[in-house]
C-alpha cells in the first residue's frame, strides 16, 4: 500500500480511516447502482454510470490497476515513467525519449502478494455468488420467453430487470472488491 | 501446533543501528513488511528467512523460533551470570 497517497488530502495509514472511506465509497456506488436499476426501466444504457464510477474508484482511489490509488498495481509491474529527454542540446542529438520503468516503491513484496492473492480469492467467492444467482433467474426468464410453464407474475421483462441488476452489482464488485478487501483488512501502517 | 513464530529481528536491527528502510532495502522488501515481521504479524517465506539469516550473519534458529525467545543477553550470558550468582531472585 502506498501510505503517502492521500484521498482528498486525508492520509490513509489508519485502518479506521480506510474503513470509513471504503464504506463511503460503497454507499456512493450502491446509490449509483440503485439509480441505474431504477433508470433501466426507461434507459437501460444507464448501466454505464455505475460501471464508470466503479472503474474511476478502482483507478484513482482504491488502486491496484495503475499509477494512482492506494494499492500498488496488482500485476506487480511498475508503471512506465514519463519519457525523459536527456542532454539534448549538449550532445547535439535528436531528442531521444528514454523510457525506464520506475521500480521504486511499486513492486509488491511477498507479504503484499500474499495479501493480494487472498483478497482476490475472497472477492471471487462474492462474485461467484452473484453469478450463480443470475443463472436460475435467466432460466425462469427463458421459460417465460418460450412459453413453458412458469409463475404468472414472472415476465420476461421482470427476469431481464433482475438479471440486469445482478449483472450491474456483480460488475461493480468485480472491479472494486479485491482492492477494497485489502484496504479493509490491512492494519495501521507505520511511517518509517 | 499454531502458526506462532517468534523472532529477534527488532533487536538485531537495533543493535546494528539500522532503520526499517535500511533493512527493507537490503532485503528487497517494503519497510512496512519489516514492521509486520518484527511484530509477528507476518511469517516470512523460507527465502526471506534465509535472506535475513545471511544478512545478519546468524543461523536461522538464532533469529526465528517456534517458542518465545529469551532476551539475547540471557541467551548469550545466561548460564555464566547464574553461575556467578548474578541476577538474584531470578527464577526460571
Amino acid at each position: 500500500m502506498d501510505v503517502s497517497y492521500k484521498i482528498l488530502g486525508i492520509p490513509m495509514q489508519r485502518q479506521s480511516t480506510r474503513r470509513k472511506m471504503v464504506v463511503m465509497v460503497y454507499a456512493l456506488l450502491l446509490a449509483f447502482c440503485i439509480a441505474g436499476i431504477v433508470f433501466a426501466r426507461t434507459e437501460p444504457q444507464f448501466y454505464r454510470g455505475p460501471l464508470y464510477a466503479a472503474l474511476a474508484v478502482a483507478a484513482l482511489v482504491f488502486g491496484g490497476s495503475g499509477k494512482w490509488g492506494l494499492i500498488k498495481p496488482f500485476p506487480n509491474k511498475p508503471p512506465w515513467r514519463e519519457p525523459v529527454i536527456v542532454n539534448v542540446v549538449r550532445s547535439q542529438l535528436k531528442p531521444m525519449a528514454l523510457t525506464i520503468p520506475d521500480q521504486s516503491g511499486w513492486t509488491n513484496d511477498e507479504r503484499e502478494l500474499a495479501r493480494r492473492d487472498r483478497a482476490h480469492y475472497l472477492a471471487y467467492q462474492a462474485v461467484t455468488i452473484v453469478l450463480v444467482l443470475v443463472l436460475p433467474v435467466a432460466a425462469f426468464g427463458l421459460r417465460a420467453a418460450i412459453g413453458l410453464h412458469h409463475p404468472d407474475w414472472l415476465t420476461v421483462t421482470l427476469a431481464l430487470h433482475v438479471i440486469y441488476a445482478l449483472a450491474l452489482v456483480g460488475s461493480v464488485m468485480a472491479v472494486t472488491l479485491p482492492a477494497a478487501i485489502i484496504l479493509w483488512n490491512e492494519p495501521d501502517m507505520d511511517l518509517d | 501446533m499454531g502458526n506462532d513464530l517468534y523472532n529477534r529481528i527488532a533487536v538485531l536491527r537495533a543493535e546494528r543501528n539500522l532503520s526499517r528502510q535500511d533493512l527493507a532495502d537490503a532485503l528487497g522488501i517494503n519497510y512496512q513488511t519489516v514492521g509486520f515481521l518484527e511484530r509477528g504479524d507476518y511469517n516470512p517465506s523460507l527465502t526471506l528467512a534465509l535472506d535475513l539469516s545471511a544478512y545478519f550473519g546468524l543461523p536461522v534458529e538464532a533469529i526465528f523460533s517456534r517458542k518465545p525467545l529469551k532476551p539475547l543477553s540471557e541467551a548469550v550470558y545466561g548460564n555464566a551470570v547464574l553461575k556467578k550468582g548474578g541476577m538474584k531472585g531470578w527464577t526460571r
